[in-house]
């Protein structure tokens, strides 16, 4: 049994960042669409209740059973992320939320996450925020993090070339993604299913981008360009990276 | 209502008329078929290695060929002029005018790979090079963005569709005169509203309406506003407001069947 969570963020009220719209929405829709195809819900904080600790590996943040991101099989993040203007190779990646807990709220992708490790079980990332996931710094960002996560997706951009707080993007991804029980739509890998969506609402010159961690050259690519989430593949051994991307 | 037209509605003859439209509109080459019929708002033909469908309450359609993309059977096509001319050719059988593009594109995905060399701690890299590209086709009407219609379409190396997604719903002409309102009232009084920590980065009258894949089709004539932030470099907030300033729904695409309005997490770690 697939188990996901959500997490959504509109309201940035006394924290860095201006309020979103969508987020909740975009996650809910995920939650539907997951649901109704089966998968299992484990988390589905909102607003204040998601917090920073979720997403790091310190003091097993991320393996906290009401909310650790490194919990489930896959874990779904909507809110604010941070761009530099533009990055550079050391720039780090960030999600960034507004929690009532668990704070900081700024969360140093590179530095603090680590997913799949010890009895981490997560295996696809999925975030749609500011620039989590830029092309420049994806090696230093994104490499360490694999430690047993298959694949992760997310947006390069800058400032100005940006994520749009899109009130679509999510459940189109989630529908062709479920696993082909809404089996008269088409039923994509991963990888597929964000370059095909993941472009929507973004600015010019923002990239949707997706990653995957392999044990060699032929199983890192067969992964970016074919692991669906019902797959039920094995943890990848990362000694391989794959990655593509396509932008706006 | 006698025999003959009563035929005309029959699920036989259904399945027979999206068959016609799949191979001529489209070119699609059916095998054998291995289901067919209708679920929700979708009626669809699927083989081994080919789907087709068409939503029952839209002008949208699905093609899949399994066999298509990187590293697959049947490969991908990069030919830009082939891909747009396909494009032009099936809006034309399908009576869409040329006038409703407003934008076109050849999408050119990127694909890379890198080896972690442990005994070394260096990172050997592959170079770039080039995966699957598709035609991206964007829409108007009467010189207004339709944001939420799309046409993407990949072609294999046969020439035929890859993966097709067109999403071209009829608009009601109610909604486009509504659309020409906003667009006066943009420039005629209209109060932005004001948001904390941004500024208005772009605002403009258009149509959205409920994605492709999902189960409801909304329209709505909008004026959107982009949002950008003030600092910090976040993700840009995006509005869309009816002729009084007022948020419009956001277009459906799935029931919900949960509500966790008052649920609210305990802070058991202490951090």
């Amino acid at each position: 049994m697939v188990r996901f969570s959500t997490a959504g963020v509109n309201n940035y009220d006394g924290c860095s960042g201006n309020d979103l719209e969508h987020c909740i929405e975009q996650a809910d829709a995920i939650r539907a669409v997951y649901e109704y195809a089966g998968f299992q819900g484990f988390t589905h904080w909102r607003n204040g209740d998601v917090w920073g600790s979720d997403f790091r590996d310190a003091s097993n943040g991320d393996l906290a059973s009401d909310g650790g991101s490194d919990i489930p099989d896959i874990y779904y993040y909507s809110g604010h992320g941070t761009c530099q203007n533009p990055p550079v190779s050391t720039d780090p990646d960030f999600l960034s939320v507004c929690g009532n807990f668990g704070t900081p709220n700024r969360v140093n992708i590179g530095n603090e996450c680590r997913l799949g490790n010890g009895s981490g079980n997560l295996k696809f990332m999925f975030i749609d925020a500011s620039c989590p996931m830029d092309l420049i710094s994806i090696r230093q960002q994104w490499f360490p993090v694999f430690n047993g996560l298959h694949m992760a997706v997310g947006h390069s951009g800058t400032i100005d070339q940006d994520t749009q707080d899109s009130s679509g993007r999510s459940s189109s991804f989630a529908f062709s993604t479920s696993g082909g029980i809404f089996w008269f739509y088409p039923d994509l890998s991963v990888g597929d299913a964000w370059m095909t969506y993941g472009t929507e609402d973004i600015a010019d010159g923002c990239c949707a981008v997706a990653i995957a961690a392999g044990s060699n050259r032929e199983d890192a690519i067969d992964r970016r360009e074919n692991e669906r989430i019902l797959d039920n593949r094995s943890d990848p051994t990362p000694n391989w990276f794959a990655w593509k991307w396509v932008c706006e | 209502m006698n025999s003959d037209i009563n035929r005309l509605y029959s699920d036989e003859e259904e399945i027979k008329n999206i068959r016609e439209i799949a191979e001529s509109t489209f070119g699609i080459k059916f095998d054998k078929i291995i289901k067919s019929g209708s679920e929700f708002n979708v009626l669809a033909i699927k083989t081994e290695n080919v789907l087709f469908s068409q939503r029952l309450d839209s002008r949208t359609y699905f093609i899949q060929d399994k066999r298509f993309s990187f590293n697959r059977e049947l490969g991908f096509v990069t030919n830009d002029k082939l891909l747009l001319d396909k494009c032009h050719a099936i809006l034309a059988k399908l009576n869409i005018s040329k006038s409703e593009i407003r934008k076109e594109k050849i999408v050119k995905e990127k694909v890379q790979e890198v080896e972690i060399d442990k005994s070394s701690n260096t990172l050997k890299e592959y170079e770039i090079r080039e995966g699957q590209n598709f035609a991206k086709l964007y829409r108007q009407i009467d010189g207004y963005p339709v944001w939420s219609s799309n046409m993407m379409l990949s072609l294999t190396e046969e020439r035929s569709i890859g993966f097709m997604q067109l999403h071209w719903p009829e608009i009601p002409l109610a909604t486009i005169k509504e659309t020409h309102r906003l667009d006066y009232k943009i420039s005629h009084g209209f109060t932005l509203p004001e948001e904390k920590n941004s500024y208005v980065e772009k605002i403009e009258a258009g149509i959205i309406h409920s994605p492709a894949m999902g189960f409801f089709m909304d329209i709505y004539p909008t004026i959107r506003v982009i949002f950008k932030a003030s600092q910090d470099g976040g993700k840009k907030k995006v509005l869309y407001l009816d002729r009084h300033g007022k948020k419009v729904p956001t277009p459906r695409q799935i029931e919900k069947r949960f509500d966790d309005k008052f649920q609210t997490r305990t802070r058991i770690n202490s951090k």
